[in-house]
């Protein structure tokens, strides 16, 4: 009797505590309602300096506060949202010539493997590995990303309409153009071979 | 004792070297009223901004033009040359 009563004791302290680690793995939300999330672009050529902004982010991703080298998902930004401050500059970036955006709608990553760099106060600095798309064409990539995991939070952003946790990434890195196919070795006194992209994106967690 | 200078010549000359100016300095007048940007013009203007919550910055953007260096390089272009055209227009020596 003793035996069974103890069985039954671990089965319910192993359901609980198995319940208790997945309640930490959500999956974030990244469509953005509020316009914040952004992934902003530099060239820096001899003759011009080109920046931007792109704001049609979206995206899933998996995250477990207390495991990072778990975390999955995918990050999609509609190239039709790149936005540079003069019309003329936008107009040729978008076109056939540059970007195609109207051929290659999206610019995506998709995440496959992560390995955690150093333990921060509110998150993880990680090197995360994925496939990244520009105007069709997949490369791997390895960057540096910043998770910063703020728990209970979604409601002051909200203003009370949903509880729930927020999950910020921010990343810095650097692509070659020509490695996409965007005019390889054309331009480079005015167009800078080398872009750099920056991505700050909050994802959101709404409480079940 | 020689004649004047005719008024056409002199007048002219007078016209162009003011129209020479008056184009100098009003696009110089521009482009500062516009921000005095060095890079090239801009149909929007970038407003920084950072979410309270997330602390991420972002960019809202003003639909707004700003006059650039390219501009402002042509009119003064435009400018010289209208004062050296004045040159042609000489006073006629005594």
């Amino acid at each position: 009797m003793q035996t069974v009563k103890t069985l039954l004791l671990t089965c319910a302290s192993l359901c609980a505590c198995s319940l208790s680690l997945q309640a930490e793995v959500k999956t974030y939300d990244f469509q953005d309602p509020k316009g914040v999330n952004n992934v902003s672009f530099l060239l820096d050529a001899p003759l011009e300096s080109i920046s931007g902004n792109a704001k049609g982010v979206s995206g899933i991703v998996t995250f477990d506060s207390t495991n990072p080298n778990s975390v999955s998902g995918n990050i999609t930004i509609e190239t039709a949202s790149l936005t540079a401050t003069n019309n003329k500059l936008q107009e040729h970036m978008l076109g056939k010539g540059w970007l195609d955006a109207s051929n290659h709608p999206t610019i995506t990553f998709v995440a496959k493997s992560v390995s955690k760099d150093e333990q921060l106060k509110d998150g993880f600095k990680v090197q995360l590995t994925g496939d990244f798309t520009l105007k069709g064409v997949t490369k791997e990539l390895t960057v540096p990303v910043t998770f910063t995991y703020l728990p209970d939070m979604l409601g002051k952003r909200s203003n009370g309409a949903m509880e729930g946790d927020l999950l910020v990434l921010r990343s810095t890195f650097t692509i070659n153009r020509s490695d996409y196919g965007i005019k390889p070795g054309q331009n480079s006194d005015k167009v800078a071979e080398e872009i750099e992209l920056r991505l700050a994106i909050a994802g959101a967690a709404p409480d079940a | 004792m020689t004649d004047p200078p005719p008024i056409k010549s002199s007048l002219f000359r007078l016209i162009l070297r003011i129209l020479a100016l008056v184009l100098i300095l009003a696009s110089t007048a521009f482009w500062i009223s516009t921000g005095s940007h060095t890079g090239f013009s801009k149909d929007r203007v970038e407003i920084p901004q950072v979410d309270p919550i997330t602390q991420i910055e972002y960019v809202d953007y003003e639909e707004r033009f700003v006059l650039g260096v390219e501009y402002l390089a042509l009119a003064c272009g435009i400018g010289v040359t209208i004062f050296g055209l004045s040159f042609a227009f000489r006073r006629k020596a005594k």
